[in-house]
């Protein structure tokens, strides 16, 4: 045997061996049945649920999304404090949801801004003129994307504005 | 030939309860619908780790009742701002009770990076599932949890299930801390 890698540690090692309970909770033999599988019918049920969720996501994106303005108006010219931090981890979890949704939904440039966004907030200090204006071009990007509803710009064009934004963001992070 | 061959039926879920820890109201509407469309009995929901962990202190507590159904499998969002995934992750992970230790947990992310994943799997999660949801994404993770209940490790640095999902021959650098023969096997029932 090798030498421990983890001399600090203890050395011992336990596994446990499960019984299989939750196929034994739905009537199930674990042994005659190994692999089961959820009714087709269910399945295709569940996507039709998921189309229609789709298709209201906009919706939200748009509630987000004024909820994604007014949080960073408030925080875009506080002083560093922990008021801002909050307005900050705010902005982060609405920029998430708004990418959650958007990629539900078939968005992908919505999705793409909102992604880049959600880390560029805990990345950047956001103290600095150049770094609010990536965050505010963030804003306004998604902005005219949803309201303008110009997500199905050419792939080339989306491209092209995704790396100007990368580029700042890598200059000024 | 077998004399009785059981006939291969989908899986009726009715008696499964499902903890649901997502902050998005959204997303959370989405998968408990979409659980319920499955069939799943019970479906409890949660708007961060932190709540979550209240439900499962109450649903897994030793003391049976029949108005109380035990969480089966939790699914759990890895972001959220009231505990997050990963923090109610390794709160479970380290619970001195069984009933909430050895819970099967599906990590949903958004985060698509392998660093989550690896993070997830380093925590003790069976399974990640990588946001949009998709039905039929959500409906393998459930059965990979019903029919594949790997072991559970425990070693110094990590206790969850056996990360390692096909046997064979292992080739890699000996970093063992011990020898396989001398592993403690314990059988749980729970």
């Amino acid at each position: 045997m090798s030498p421990n890698k983890f001399p600090s540690g203890p050395k011992e090692v336990y596994v446990y061996k499960m019984d299989n309970n939750l196929k034994k909770k739905l009537g199930m033999h674990a042994e005659k049945i190994k692999e089961g599988f959820l009714s087709e019918a269910s399945i295709e049920e569940a996507d039709r649920m998921v189309a229609k969720y789709s298709k209201d996501g906009p919706e939200t994106i748009d509630t987000l999304l004024n909820m994604l303005i007014e949080l960073w108006a408030e925080m875009r010219d506080m002083p560093k404090s922990t008021e801002r931090d909050t307005l900050s981890e705010q902005v982060f979890t609405v920029s998430h949801q708004i990418k959650d949704i958007a990629a539900l939904c078939g968005q992908d440039l919505i999705s793409d801004f909102a992604e880049s966004l959600r880390d560029y907030v805990t990345r950047a200090s956001i103290t600095i003129d150049a770094q609010k204006k990536i965050i505010q071009a963030h804003v306004d990007a998604l902005v005219v994307i949803q309201k303008k509803g110009i997500d199905d710009i050419n792939a080339s064009q989306a491209e092209e504005l995704k790396k100007m934004v990368k580029i700042a963001i890598q200059k000024y992070i | 030939m077998p004399v009785f061959e059981e006939k291969k039926s989908p899986y009726d879920l009715t008696n499964l309860s499902i903890l649901i820890a997502e902050d998005s109201n959204y997303m959370l509407s989405l998968m408990s619908n979409m659980l319920k469309i499955f069939g799943v009995g019970d479906v409890m929901a949660a708007e961060g780790g932190r709540e979550a962990s209240d439900i499962l202190t109450v649903t897994q507590a030793r003391t049976k009742s029949r108005y109380i159904r035990q969480v089966d499998i939790v699914l759990v969002d890895w972001l959220m701002p009231k505990g997050s995934g990963r923090d109610f992750l390794k709160w479970i992970r380290n619970h001195d009770s069984d009933t909430v230790r050895f819970i099967p947990v599906v990590v949903v992310s958004g985060y698509t990076t392998e660093l989550v994943t690896a993070q997830a799997r380093d925590l003790g999660a069976n399974e990640v599932l990588v946001k949009p949801v998709s039905a039929t994404g959500l409906a393998s993770r459930i059965c990979a949890v019903i029919d594949h209940p790997r072991p559970f490790i425990k070693s110094h640095n990590y206790f969850g299930p056996d990360r390692r999902r096909t046997e064979g021959p292992y080739r890699g650098p000996e970093r063992r801390v011990m020898e396989a023969e001398k592993i403690e096997v314990q059988h749980v029932t729970q």
